[in-house]
């Protein structure tokens, strides 16, 4: 204590502690506004500045983190990611499936009584000149020899084969699928059946016409449902134009499919309608 | 041996290969829509090179390719290209020597026989009509298109069956 105050440094400590004392209390007396709101300026702009300088030690500080815990953050993102894919992916397929229901649906208010299950194309046979292909559903789905194969736009064919889990189809352009199938607008009948010629442009042909007939280009064609093997009223095509066969010089038409069936995808078989025959065919 | 084996797995390679680009749509031109089948040409490639056993083996393998593609279970063909290839193979050994000209003129000579098998009990025999029409524009057009691919898969096959060789 007797050296106190002997030393120069101890001389600075107590003018700074007088003058900060003095502050506080000019702060505090009423009437000196101007003076407090200017330390009080002061005093708020170097406690920003210190705001700024620890926020950007703390980010530097932040991002100093170890490799393993960007591996783990790198990991959790990545599942989540793939969890979200998989959502995404189910969703459009529901968003697809949704929209083939809702075309087929107006059919289905027509033909109260139709039973069908939804059913997606698993490969093509590539040597047929007739484009059949396979599906995902088999006599575990309850399908059958003749069921009809139909999409929103109308009729694409029949099961030919059934196994377990899967069925081969015969289209409408092969000359083994044939229908009972009428001119929605003149009421001419004509039976269904595919060639190669028009398989190759996409076509098949109505055959059996009567010379007297008055189908015109891009008349409707349907299902008669005679024989009760097809519902009826299923659309198949339109009217390409008429034509003489090489050999009898009987007159046919060529029906231009509404389905696009070498690319077709997604599809329905109808395992049930009214007016069905119980026996169908029993022979193709 | 150890070139025995690479040798027929390179074959084996070329021939699954070959197979998934002819039954790949979109994956090679086609021309009139029709494709060539690389799968029969390698039969008779390997059958020469190699003789009646591999022959017989790689046309087993070629049988069962093409029946799993045409009719999804095990068939006649299985059975018909491995003894065409086992044929081709005896014919190598003890009738011709093999060059370019007596490769394709075997070559040529098993695929229009298998074509014509094929169109036969694909096609004919199931009563369908219009038989010229699509022999011509479907068969026929398949084989020609399978011969103008013959060279290179010659020029493919020779170097494995000469170089993929033991040393001597």
């Amino acid at each position: 204590m007797r050296n106190f105050l002997k030393k120069d440094i101890d001389k600075i400590l107590i003018a700074l502690f007088l003058i900060t004392t003095g502050v506080v209390i000019l702060n505090v007396v009423p009437g000196t506004d101007k003076f407090s709101s200017a330390v009080n300026d002061g005093v708020g702009s170097l406690s920003a500045v210190l705001g700024k300088v620890t926020g950007t030690v703390n980010k530097t500080v932040e991002h100093k983190r170890t490799a393993k815990e960007y591996e783990s953050e790198i990991e959790a993102l990545k599942k989540e990611n793939n969890k979200l894919k998989t959502i995404v992916v189910d969703y459009y397929d529901v968003k697809r499936e949704n929209a083939q229901y809702l075309k087929f649906y107006n059919f289905k208010k027509e033909n109260r009584g139709l039973k069908f299950k939804p059913s997606k194309v698993i490969s093509r046979n590539l040597d047929d000149m007739f484009y059949g292909f396979t599906l995902d559903k088999g006599k575990n789905d309850g399908i059958s020899v003749n069921s009809p194969v139909i999409s929103e736009n109308g009729m694409i064919g029949r099961v030919d084969e059934v196994f377990a889990n899967k069925c081969t189809v015969k289209t409408i352009l092969s000359p083994d699928f044939k229908a009972g199938v009428v001119d929605s607008k003149t009421g001419d009948n004509g039976v269904l059946v595919g060639n190669a010629k028009l398989a190759d442009q996409n076509l098949s042909g109505m055959m059996y016409l009567s010379m007297q007939n008055s189908i015109q280009p891009d008349d409707i064609i349907v299902t008669s449902g005679l024989g009760g093997i097809y519902p009826k009223n299923l659309p198949i095509g339109k009217v390409k134009k008429l034509n003489y066969d090489d050999f009898d010089s009987s007159v046919y038409a060529e029906i231009e499919p509404y389905n696009d069936i070498k690319n077709i995808v997604d599809v329905f078989i109808i395992t049930e309608f009214s007016g069905k025959n119980p026996e169908g065919v029993t022979s193709k | 041996m150890k070139h025995k084996f690479f040798r027929y797995f390179a074959y084996t390679l070329e021939m699954i290969v070959l197979f998934i680009l002819e039954r790949t749509p979109n994956a090679i031109p086609e021309i009139f829509g029709e494709k060539p089948t690389f799968v029969i040409l390698v039969v008779s490639m390997i059958a020469l090179f190699e003789g009646e056993s591999a022959g017989l083996i790689f046309g087993l393998l070629a049988g069962i390719l093409l029946d799993s593609a045409i009719s999804a279970q095990l068939s006649y063909l299985t059975v018909i290209v491995a003894i065409i290839g086992y044929i081709v193979g005896f014919i190598s050994r003890n009738v011709i020597n093999v060059n370019f000209t007596t490769a394709v003129l075997v070559s040529t000579a098993s695929t229009v026989l298998i074509c014509m098998i094929i169109f036969v009990t694909n096609y004919a025999l199931k009563g369908y009509g219009q038989l010229w029409y699509v022999f011509w524009r479907h068969y026929l057009l398949r084989v020609l298109y399978s011969l103008i691919v013959l060279p290179l898969i010659y020029y493919v096959n020779r170097p494995i069956a000469m170089n993929i060789n033991k040393p001597e």
